[in-house]
């Protein structure tokens, strides 16, 4: 585990908070893309239509895919205690 | 009516009744800080728990009742307003999980009104929190009470007080021995979640004839003028507008990060592992639900064709009570029971936690905040054990007997309990601790504004072009805290190093 100083953690948590965003939006931009683009076709999978397949099923594997891409390459461990003070 | 349907049902409420009792052996520690471990576990919980508390908590006897029933008369359509819900599993942990897990380790803070409390030194501020979070707290615990006795009485054919005495009463009980217990007991109730709709997936599939003949069933019902079902539609002929999909990312997916009893879970889990771990975790388990839920509700369609007499709201306990062997309907049923008890135990505690660590901190020593100067943040009553768990079981008890006798402004409260408990709370949490130009003041107006938009916007029924009311509230309070934040000074230097010290530097 990496050593980081109160503000170095701070520093970390905000870059999280970011890319944390950035994949809930593109969530977001990927559900509503897959209904405008499909929602008029008459395309059915195992019966369901295409739309709420790939909108709902799909954007929840997408948020799988990217939760686990997300604590895997943008997140690391470090100690949320303070070492700083705990020493005095 | 065949009593094996309760042999499941007693043999879960006694499980959770022993696991609880282990569980807070731990509060008669000597030495061990009280109120942290009996509001956050003393910090300890692990990843799995974690997430898993995370979802039971927010997983609510309307995910299991309501929302399907509607989707049984809309159909995919409506699938798609729960999807939102995909976000929510690791939004809150992402976004301010571990700046929360900081700061509350810096300020000793046990409690989401803690934490508000070190960053605005507000006192006006964190009373109108707490009130705020007390009100819509008891009131939607009565909300699941009143749900959940509900499919116990439709289900077993019991008298609903007899129910609702029963369970209720087991969910204060085990709430009472603490955050531990409440975060273990979430767990079994996620996983018999779980459970109950596999079974109840199960039983639909079979009765409807296979998956594809359900689907076949479908298309021939409620056929629009242009020959398609509407169960196939994402606006279900009109009935569901797109500026009310919109909304629903915001009611039930990003605002949802805002939602205090699930903000409280990051003060209280104990690396950033457990973190990482239960962002997975919670996702994957989330989405299933939520998702899983409402798409049985829309299957259920190919199983029973005609509307309840009681509403849509009948049909899963419909399903249950006719279409499934006495033991079965007794494992399923503990589903929506669970997910009944797991959001009341969480609530109840919060509440607790919001008289007994700040109100009753607010009215003892209310003004001394205003000095600048630290004030103690675990006042006197949390540490003293048995006030404690009186009040746990004071607003238990008075939320069991308002479930008993339905009153009318508690239903109405409840309605909008939810929005209202984001509306009040996105800003001061997220501008809060993100933005460090942030003030008291700031905080102040965009609650007020927030919220009272959102709850005139409800009462008088105004619409803008059918965007949820949430949207309209939060927007003001943006707004209003943007404003009023220039209205007023920065926060001190004290809060600054606290809150952001990455972004005072010169100050080293």
């Amino acid at each position: 585990m990496k050593k980081l100083t109160y503000q170095e953690k701070f520093i970390r948590t905000d870059k999280e908070a970011r890319a944390t965003f950035i994949l809930s939006l593109v969530i977001f931009v990927f559900f509503f893309v897959s209904i405008f683009v499909f929602m008029d076709e008459n395309v059915f999978i195992l019966g369901m239509p295409l739309w709420f397949v790939l909108s709902c099923l799909g954007g929840y594997l997408l948020s799988v895919a990217g939760v686990v891409i997300l604590v895997r390459f943008f997140m690391q461990d470090f100690s949320l205690d303070d070492e700083e003070h705990s020493r005095e | 009516m065949n009593n094996l349907i309760l042999v499941p049902i007693a043999i879960f409420l006694l499980t959770l009744m022993v696991v609880s009792y282990f569980s807070q052996k731990n509060l008669n520690k000597k030495g061990s800080n009280f109120s942290k471990e009996y509001f956050i576990a003393d910090r300890k919980l692990g990843g799995f728990v974690l997430a898993m508390t995370l979802v039971a908590t927010y997983g609510s006897v309307s995910s299991f009742v309501s929302g399907p029933g509607v989707a049984w008369n809309l159909g995919f359509g409506w699938v798609a307003f729960a999807a939102p819900q995909i976000i929510t599993g690791f939004l809150l942990l992402g976004i301010i999980g571990n700046k929360l897990a900081l700061v509350a380790r810096k300020t000793d803070a046990v409690t989401i009104i803690d934490i508000i409390h070190a960053r605005y030194q507000n006192s006006s501020l964190t009373l109108i929190l707490s009130i705020v979070m007390l009100v819509f707290f008891t009131a939607m615990v009565v909300g699941q009470f009143v749900g959940g006795a509900q499919i116990f009485a439709a289900i077993t054919g019991l008298d609903y007080s007899i129910g609702l005495f029963i369970f209720a009463t087991v969910t204060v009980i085990y709430t009472s021995s603490g955050f531990k217990a409440v975060a273990i007991t979430d767990t079994i109730c996620a996983i018999l979640m779980l459970v109950g709709m596999f079974t109840l997936g199960y039983v639909i599939i079979r009765d409807g004839g296979g998956f594809m003949h359900i689907m076949e069933t479908l298309s021939q019902k409620d056929v629009g003028a242009d020959g398609i079902s509407r169960h196939f539609k994402v606006n279900a002929d009109g009935l569901l507008p797109f500026s009310l999909l919109f909304s629903a990312w915001f009611l039930v997916g990003f605002f949802t990060l805002a939602l205090p009893q699930s903000c409280v879970r990051a003060l209280a889990y104990k690396k950033t592992s457990d973190l990482h771990m239960a962002m997975i975790v919670a996702t994957v388990v989330c989405g299933a639900l939520m998702i899983g839920m409402t798409l049985l509700g829309v299957l259920s369609a190919g199983v029973i064709a005609d509307k309840p007499q009681n509403g849509t709201d009948a049909i899963i306990p419909l399903l249950i009570a006719t279409h499934m062997s006495p033991i079965i309907a007794g494992i399923t049923i503990i589903g929506p029971l669970a997910a009944t008890m797991s959001t009341v135990s969480s609530l109840l505690i919060a509440a607790s936690s919001s008289v007994v660590s700040d109100i009753a901190k607010q009215l003892s020593h209310g003004r001394k905040a205003e000095d600048g100067a630290p004030s103690q943040v675990t006042p006197v009553l949390a540490q003293k054990k048995l006030p404690t768990i009186l009040i746990t079981l004071l607003i238990g008890s008075i939320s069991i007997l308002l479930a008993l006798y339905p009153q009318d402004i508690v239903v109405w409260i409840n309605l909008f309990a939810f929005g209202g408990l984001e509306s009040a709370f996105i800003w001061p949490i997220v501008l809060g601790l993100f933005w460090k130009r942030m003030n008291a003041g700031g905080a102040l107006l965009g609650v007020i504004f927030s919220l009272g938009i959102y709850i005139l916007c409800m009462a008088y029924g105004i619409k803008i072009l059918s965007f949820h009311n949430v949207l309209i509230g939060a927007l003001s309070g943006l707004v209003f805290s943007i404003l009023g934040t220039y209205c007023f000074k920065a926060p001190n230097l004290q809060i600054q190093e606290i809150f952001f010290p990455h972004k005072c530097k010169e100050q080293q």
